[in-house]
């Protein structure tokens, strides 16, 4: 039979190859606006039964390893300058509230906007952009002014007066409380975060992704290698039980 | 097989797709007013493999859980309509269009499209139409003798007789406006058609309601930055190497399986 250390090996590849998902996936989102980078991370976790650790055997030498997501990194990405109306970057902590079609709010750092047939202001398909009064609209042919604090403005060509249309609701929940949805927005789970006036925006540029391609290349080639690493021990195993097998059989005798 | 390998994939299609948006607007950086197109990305769905919280048996919860994203995806193209720069022609049927608002066209079937583009010629009928042959909609009939044309800044076309100092009125252009422009259609040629994304087209006078102005002996010239866009083209095929190498790490890791049991 194969020895146990075979299984522990291949917690060690599994946790390997989900990491390297984590990776890829930031990779991919290279060009995503707003796009927070995962943190993943190993764990370990020892061999228990019913809660009580497992002794004797050499069952405390057994310590599994998975590959757990603790976390985003919400460092400011780079800001890209378009000079498009609609595009808008968040200067440092903050985040855009939007309302998903369930009606729950959800926040992201993703600040390109768009309007829809009916000149609400939307991040995407169905999710609209949520201002401290509801829905923004914007009036048709308007030209869009948005201020440092958020307020948004409205000048239909040739009048000079400036509507006010809305003012995004700009919010600074505690970064460690934000927990990524299955859609990529961030929940703020059991509550809604308060707006916060002192969060600033800039119109015109809006946020790229933050994930770092060199830290990338460095966590592809430990996984690799750690891969690699278990990888090797299965076959040692394996080597040791083919070895032991040979040497209990009954054809040497 | 490897969930990474299908990320990876995920990446390298995104990017693909915007190398052909970035091919697309230099190709079109003359073509008279033409609007850049970007792409819009997004990260594709996460799966939560363990959710943070869950227990991890009778006594303890887990700390911390493992979602893994599915890569990214373009979810849409975004028409960036901002004005043009204008040069002049001298040529007496070049409009363009300062501010918001399209020409109406009527296409070959009779229904109705929308361009920015006011290349105009006279047709063997006198009608003003487009490169294409469409006709202007609410430009009117320029008689052959007709010395010169005048098209003002809210549209209203005029034309002289030889002999006559008098203006003698053919038309006024229609112009249309959607609410959200960035919606429409393109069906190449410069013409766009509305969808639901749109919203109907609003038919105003130029110079009024929020309508740009039309300018004679002016053609607008396209909106592509071609710096812009070369360093997009760079940042995005950089973007597709590193996903490439995504791709071989998983494969070499998919090698190390396979010969394992050797």
């Amino acid at each position: 039979m194969i020895n146990r250390y075979a299984y522990t090996s291949m917690t060690g590849a599994t946790a390997s190859t989900q990491q390297l998902a984590v990776t890829t996936n930031n990779l991919a989102n290279s060009l995503t606006p707003g796009f927070r980078e995962v943190i993943s991370a190993y764990r370990a976790v020892p061999l228990k039964g019913d809660g009580v650790p497992f002794t004797g055997n050499g069952a405390d030498t057994r310590v599994f390893s998975v590959e757990t997501t603790p976390g985003s990194n919400f460092t400011q990405g780079m800001l890209q300058t378009t000079g498009n109306a609609l595009d808008i970057a968040i200067k440092g902590d903050g985040m855009f509230t939007v309302r998903r079609p369930d009606g729950q709010e959800a926040y992201t750092r993703a600040g390109k906007f768009m309007v829809n047939e009916q000149g609400m202001l939307m991040i995407g398909k169905d999710i609209p952009v949520v201002g401290s009064g509801g829905t923004i609209t914007i009036p048709i042919g308007a030209i869009v002014q948005i201020a440092e604090d958020g307020a948004v403005f409205t000048q239909l060509p040739g009048n000079q007066f400036l509507n006010q249309a809305g003012k995004l609701k700009l919010v600074n929940p505690n970064s460690n409380d934000l927990v990524r949805g299955a859609d990529g927005l961030f929940d703020l789970p059991g509550q809604q975060a308060a707006a916060d006036p002192a969060v600033r925006v800039v119109q015109g540029a809006f946020e790229m992704s933050n994930n770092n391609p060199t830290l990338a290349m460095v966590q592809m080639i430990d996984q690799s290698r750690l891969f690699d690493l278990n990888s090797r021990s299965i076959t040692f195993a394996d080597q040791n039980a083919r070895s032991a097998t040979s040497l209990l059989s009954l054809t040497r005798f | 097989m490897l969930r990474s390998l299908w990320i990876a994939k995920t990446g390298m299609d995104a990017q693909q797709f915007n190398l052909d948006v970035i091919t697309n607007n230099l190709a079109n950086s003359s073509t008279t007013a033409f609007k850049r197109v970007q792409p819009m990305f997004q990260d594709l769905l996460y799966t939560t493999l363990r959710s943070a919280g869950s227990a991890s048996n009778a006594q303890n919860l887990l700390p911390t859980g493992l979602q893994i994203g599915a890569g990214s995806a373009v979810t849409s193209t975004e028409r960036n309509n901002i004005q043009g720069g204008l040069i002049q022609t001298g040529n007496q049927l070049d409009l363009a269009i300062q501010g918001n608002g399209f020409f109406q066209i009527q296409l070959a079937d009779g229904t109705l499209a929308y361009t920015r583009n006011g290349q105009f010629s006279k047709s063997a009928t006198g009608q003003i139409v487009t490169q294409a042959g469409n006709v202007v909609a609410g430009a009117g009939v320029i008689p052959a003798t007709a010395t010169t044309i005048t098209i003002n800044q809210a549209g209203l076309v005029q034309y002289t007789l030889q002999g006559n100092t008098n203006s003698i009125q053919a038309g006024q252009i229609t112009m249309a406006n959607f609410i959200n422009p960035a919606g429409l259609q393109a069906l190449g040629g410069g013409n766009f058609i509305p969808t639901p994304a749109s919203g109907t087209a609003q038919n105003n006078i130029a110079g009024s309601n929020g309508m740009g102005t039309t300018n004679q002996y002016y053609i607008e010239q396209s909106n592509v930055n071609v710096a812009e866009e070369l360093v997009n083209l760079i940042a995005s095929q950089r973007a597709y190497e590193i996903n490439t190498r995504a791709v071989t790490a998983t494969d070499q890791i998919l090698q190390r399986v396979s010969n394992m049991g050797g």
